[in-house]
């Protein structure tokens, strides 16, 4: 049967093959390793930016080179590899959660990869030609419209904003729906683990945030292009309507971000804890919370723009509680792991490192959200420590962290520990000597974004030796690089579970067969593997000569019916160029939309019509009955 | 004296004090949460135990940490709202001085509003306050968003074009408080800095008067100086600044009637000694690549010259 | 290990054959799929019609212009219009359900005719406005609005055309009748986001004096 099921899941071989692939487990590979070359791109601008600031006046990068840097390594950050690595592991990892073969819409996600690499390589190409933003990566106008921004930088960015949401939206709809409606038989909503709450939450943020910023790029472009006035004060437009709009996306963005590496921790935990995680319904609460507070803060942003004082104490009472969520959640991970049987293996190191990292960054976090003392420190160096402490600390210790946990499922190979242990401590003394002196640089009035400082400013040493750590903490990134290419080939084989880990993807082989379960299982607990095997079902009955799953309820995943699962498709490939080509055209005419909708007819019609072999109306299947 | 930064834990007026206050609270209780969780983290995994546990008696721990959280954050948040309030204006302000702020690319342009229009004093990049007295600055910008931030006095304040606004500070003693752009506006934010200089009510009444005189008359000028401001008449200089009393008006450049007074040039970036000054007259695009400013090409005695006329606008 | 207790037992095996191929409304993953793509959209058309309430408060620069009363008229009959698709949309998804074909299709054609008339119109309007997208920040916000609505509709006339010519002239699957009730989710969006719209964009400027 398992030969019946890989001949019907699998996509074959070639080039070919490769560009129509649908299976999640490719696209989640694909999505993460992107994601880390553009992670590395990142980095590189971020160290030529330290060293531009390790002296003063020190000539290595000119203004406008550095002002194209800060953007890029900004916009990089944000929008190619924090985002987009959080698809990919959500990709990769909910179906297999969930008992899945796939997610709900296959093709779409191939799609959701492709216009991401299409935003990627718009970003970069811009980059290169001197044609690259510069006006920061929030774009504040109007020194991001058309009067202060001439050329095409600009629009680079807008679309490059385009392609990325785009993306991350089509991803959200598919996890969604997935969680919703793809879940093994008996995995009722309150039996999820942890990590799919938080992609499922994360799921909905981005269908509420990101079409905030779709938006605002959207009327920027236009103020550019085709001279709309959205943001030009002269014909009844506001620049505060930009940033309202801007930081009501980024605000939430920023945990969207933020809640994955949260629902790591909970993934990695049980296997290192031998306990599942305290308070589940805790977390879940916290997780659900989370995602609403997050749109109600984006004020805070904003608190140096002179907005009526009552309307800013509201939104330091918002960001003050936002707290209160996350609190628990860590205070139910440290009671997990409170004096627990620990096995001190890298991934669980890496969570140790958020522990002692993103709590600095939450409280300075509690300092931002206080009016006055944000602004003092508003736009100077302390928030560039607050924005890494969290990101870093909440967002890519996890990642580090669920990279060693999920390589060996992904690949087949376990990653070497040692080389682990050695990255973890580097990047954890790294970043913390790189950006805990920012703190103080910005205490001592050392703005962000300044390509330069003045010698008698004092801001010398702490510059320097923050620049030397951010080699260290370079150095133990490159480890883990290193370390991931290495064990590809030559790591250790690694079997189905080799962390004894309690959650389904852990019950396929390394890597999972193209079909994922050879038998769809059915879950009793929130802790499948970790139940008595003999207390473990499956479901039989689907066809092997289709990609047919079984769709459950929502709320129960009582078995509701089959369905038929999309298979590989060149189609998402040409509608991610289509998308493409239309956008950037439309950065030079306003034709370029027109031309992508007569284009995407074709294209769309393409994608659905019917093809293969029908299920006749009314088919006459063994015991089926009619809708 | 050039100060080039501010500290803001270094108070020298009644808001930043405030703000300062309401820091020092937050560190401590950012510190003592820090070191609880570190040290709750440490004792929980630096000895193993086994993994069976009593969930409902951690979890009722677990709802400890929160309200003790949440109590914490009501606290803050009151230390908060206290600290902030009526900085904006500030209560039972008297005798307030007014000036206008505004915010340009890469530079701040001054007004002292006077009892009539030829008594206003415009100047660049440098604020004179007087000691103890409340200074209302009406923030307006010309071009994109700056920030107008002295952390030594005051929390920073947003020049919006469309929106302008204003913001109070006071200076409670006498110094040079070294004051900065901070909000990313273009190629040279890094440059875009200014001093705040706060005097004796006195020596503040006599600056001002100072500035209200027009340049100096041609007769009362060297020779050397009057080939200068032959130069700056006939070349490039008249085309963006204003020099009063003469008939140089234009003001998309930085008032230069005065510029010998002031402590520093190209928005604080440089001390104003004849060296530094020549230089930005030569090429300002070495010193701030990208600003506004064009290189004047001279030679060197024409350099000189100028650079003598310059120093005579005092 | 808590779990609570009004969860059903899982199922020890479970024989999925006997399990219908097919399901309509929010038991199909497409249905999900499309309420998502609307909230989506519908968030981003909240975006602009609340942009156009703030920058209605900056009362100063803000110019209400009164549109013209055979632009309304011509506002008025297209929501008309709008509003008369809505019965034959739900009607060709009632057929749908029963697995009706020819029923389907008819209802899908008629609500499909009053939804391409509908943009006919528009394009009428389109010539008719008075103001351009960069006459002031209330014609940006205007054209901004109305082209996003727009797109929705010829987003879902031609969904609709490529559904309709599956049913006429493809091998029509039970999965097709689902995708009709997609498309009518789309419809009705189409049809409910354009009253806010209409009653802001252009009977708001009324309440004003001029």
């Amino acid at each position: 049967m398992n030969e019946a099921l890989a001949a019907t899941w699998s996509p074959g071989r070639g080039l070919s093959a490769w560009l129509r692939e649908v299976r999640h487990t490719e696209i989640g590979k694909r999505f993460v390793v992107t994601a880390f070359l553009f992670f590395a791109a990142g980095g590189i601008e971020a160290l030529l930016m330290r060293l531009q600031l390790s002296r003063p006046a020190s000539g290595t990068v000119g203004p406008d080179l550095y002002n194209r840097l800060f953007t890029t390594h900004g916009s990089t950050m944000m929008f190619l590899f924090a985002v987009p690595v959080m698809q990919g592991v959500g990709t990769f990892t909910v179906p297999l959660m969930l008992g899945a073969r796939n997610l709900a819409f296959p093709r779409l996600s191939a799609y959701s990869y492709y216009v991401y690499v299409v935003g990627g390589l718009l970003l970069y190409a811009g980059f290169s030609l001197r044609a690259g933003p510069d006006a920061g990566w929030f774009a504040y106008t109007p020194l991001s419209g058309p009067a202060f921004s001439p050329g095409k930088r600009m629009d680079v960015w807008a679309q490059m904003i385009t392609f990325t949401e785009l993306s991350a939206l089509a991803t959200a709809v598919n996890l969604i729906v997935t969680i919703f409606k793809l879940r093994a038989p008996g995995m009722s909503i309150t039996r999820m683990p942890l990590l799919v709450w938080a992609f499922l939450v994360v799921a909905f943020m981005i269908v509420f945030a990101m079409p905030a910023v779709v938006v605002a790029s959207s009327c920027l472009a236009l103020d550019r292009l085709v001279g709309t006035h959205f943001f030009n004060h002269a014909e009844g437009g506001d620049h505060l309507l930009w940033q309202h709009m801007f930081w009501f996306f980024a605000h939430p963005e920023v945990y969207i971000i933020f809640l994955p590496g949260l629902g790591m921790i909970s993934a990695i935990l049980p296997a290192f804890t031998r306990r599942r995680v305290l308070g589940y319904d805790v977390v879940v609460l916290a997780t659900v919370t989370t995602g609403f507070v997050a749109f109600g803060v984006w004020v805070h942003h904003m608190f140096a723009a002179g907005l009526p004082q009552l309307g800013d104490s509201y939104f330091t009472a918002s960001s003050l509680i936002i707290t209160i969520p996350t609190g628990l959640q860590i205070f139910c991970w440290l009671a997990t792991l409170w004096r627990a049987p620990l096995r001190f293996a890298t991934p669980l190191l890496f969570v140790l490192g958020f522990f002692v990292t993103f709590v600095v960054g939450g409280l300075t976090g509690v300092m931002l959200a206080a009016v006055p003392l944000d602004l003092q420190v508003h736009d100077t160096m302390f928030v560039v420590a607050h924005l890494h402490y969290v990101l870093i600390g909440g967002a890519v210790f996890p990642l580090l962290g669920g990279v060693y946990y999920w390589f060996p499922k992904a690949t087949g190979r376990m990653l070497n520990e040692r080389a682990g242990k050695v990255s973890f401590w580097l990047t954890l003394i790294g970043f913390n000597a790189t950006f805990f002196p920012l703190h103080m640089l910005g205490l001592h009035g050392m703005p962000r974004r300044v390509y330069t400082y003045l010698p008698g400013s004092g801001w010398h040493h702490l510059n320097l030796f923050s620049t030397v750590c951010a080699g260290v903490l370079g150095l133990g990134i490159l480890i883990t690089f290193v370390n991931v290419v290495a064990s590809r080939a030559r790591g250790r084989r690694a079997e189905a579970n080799p962390w004894e880990a309690d959650s389904l993807e852990w019950a396929v082989p390394s890597p999972p067969p193209p079909y994922n379960f050879a038998e769809i299982p059915t879950v009793g607990s929130r802790a499948p593997l970790w139940e008595e095997p003999s207390s473990r079902g499956v479901v039989t009955g689907l066809a092997t000569d289709q990609r047919e799953v079984v769709v459950t309820t929502l709320l129960d995943a009582a078995p509701d019916h089959r369905t038929i699962l999309a298979g590989p498709s060149i189609w998402p490939l040409f509608a991610a160029a289509v998308t493409g080509v239309g956008f950037i055209v439309s950065m030079f005419t306003p034709w370029g939309l027109p031309m992508a909708v007569a284009l995407g007819v074709p294209v769309m019609v393409g994608w659905f019509w019917p093809k293969g072999k029908p299920t006749p109306l009314h088919a006459e299947q063994p015991g089926t009955k009619a809708a | 004296m050039m100060p080039a930064s501010g500290y803001a834990l270094a108070p020298a007026g009644p808001q930043a004090a405030r703000l300062a206050h309401v820091f020092w609270v937050f560190f401590a209780v950012a510190l003592v949460v820090y070191l609880v969780v570190v040290a709750l983290l440490l004792l929980g995994v630096l000895r193993p135990g086994a993994a069976a546990v009593d969930e409902p008696a951690r979890l009722r721990l677990v709802a400890v940490g929160g309200v003790l959280t949440a109590f914490t954050l009501i606290g803050l948040l009151v230390v908060s709202v206290r600290g902030g309030h009526e900085l904006n204006p500030m209560r039972g302000a008297k005798d307030v001085l007014t000036v206008q702020v505004i915010g340009r690319q890469w530079w701040w342009e001054l007004h002292y509003p006077g009892t009539a229009p030829d008594q206003e004093v415009v100047t660049a990049n440098e604020l004179h306050v007087p000691v103890g007295r409340p200074v209302l600055l009406q923030l307006v910008s010309r071009d994109v968003i700056h920030s107008f931030w002295v952390p030594e006095l005051h929390g920073k304040r947003d020049l919006i074009p469309g929106h302008d606004s204003t913001t109070y500070i006071q200076a409670d003693r006498p110094g040079v408080f070294r004051g900065q752009c901070a909000e990313f506006c273009g190629t040279q934010h890094a440059q875009m800095g200014f001093l705040v200089i706060a005097e004796p009510e006195d020596s503040f009444q006599r600056w001002l008067a100072v500035q209200r005189r027009p340049a100096p008359p041609q007769q009362e000028l060297g020779a050397q100086a009057r080939r200068g401001q032959q130069l700056f008449q006939r070349g490039t200089c008249v085309m963006c600044h204003r020099v009063a009393g003469t008939q140089a008006g234009a003001t998309m450049g930085p008032d230069l009637t005065h510029v010998a007074s002031r402590t520093t040039l190209a928005a604080g970036s440089l001390p104003n000694v004849r060296e530094h000054l020549r230089r930005w007259v030569a090429d300002a695009q070495s010193v701030k690549p990208g600003s506004h400013m064009p290189p004047t090409p001279l030679s060197a005695t024409d350099q000189d010259d100028l650079v003598t006329y310059l120093e005579a606008l005092r | 290990m808590s779990t609570p207790a009004n969860t059903p037992p899982a199922p020890r095996s479970l024989d999925a054959s006997g399990l219908p191929s097919h399901a309509f409304g929010h038991r199909a993953p497409l249905w999900w799929g499309v309420l998502l793509m609307v909230a989506i959209e519908a968030t981003t058309m909240a975006l602009l019609l609340v942009s156009y309430l703030y920058l209605r408060g900056n009362e100063d620069a803000w110019r209400p212009l009164r549109l013209s009363w055979r632009i309304l008229e011509l506002a008025v009959v297209q929501m008309a219009l709008l509003v008369a698709s809505v019965g034959p949309t739900m009607a060709s998804v009632r057929a749908a359900r029963a697995g009706r074909l020819r029923a389907t299709r008819s209802w899908l054609l008629v609500a499909t005719v009053l939804g391409a008339l509908m943009l006919a119109l528009r394009c009428l309007e389109i010539r008719w406005l008075p103001f351009r997208w960069d006459t002031d920040a209330r014609g940006s916000v205007f054209w901004m609005t109305f082209g996003l609505h727009t797109a929705h509709m010829v987003t879902g006339v031609l969904e609709n055309g490529m559904i309709l010519a599956l049913l006429y002239a493809g091998r029509v699957e039970e999965k097709h009748f689902g995708d009709v009730e997609a498309g009518a989710l789309l419809w009705y969006f189409c049809v409910l986001e354009w009253v806010p719209a209409l009653a802001l964009l252009y009977f708001d400027p009324l309440l004003w004096p001029t």
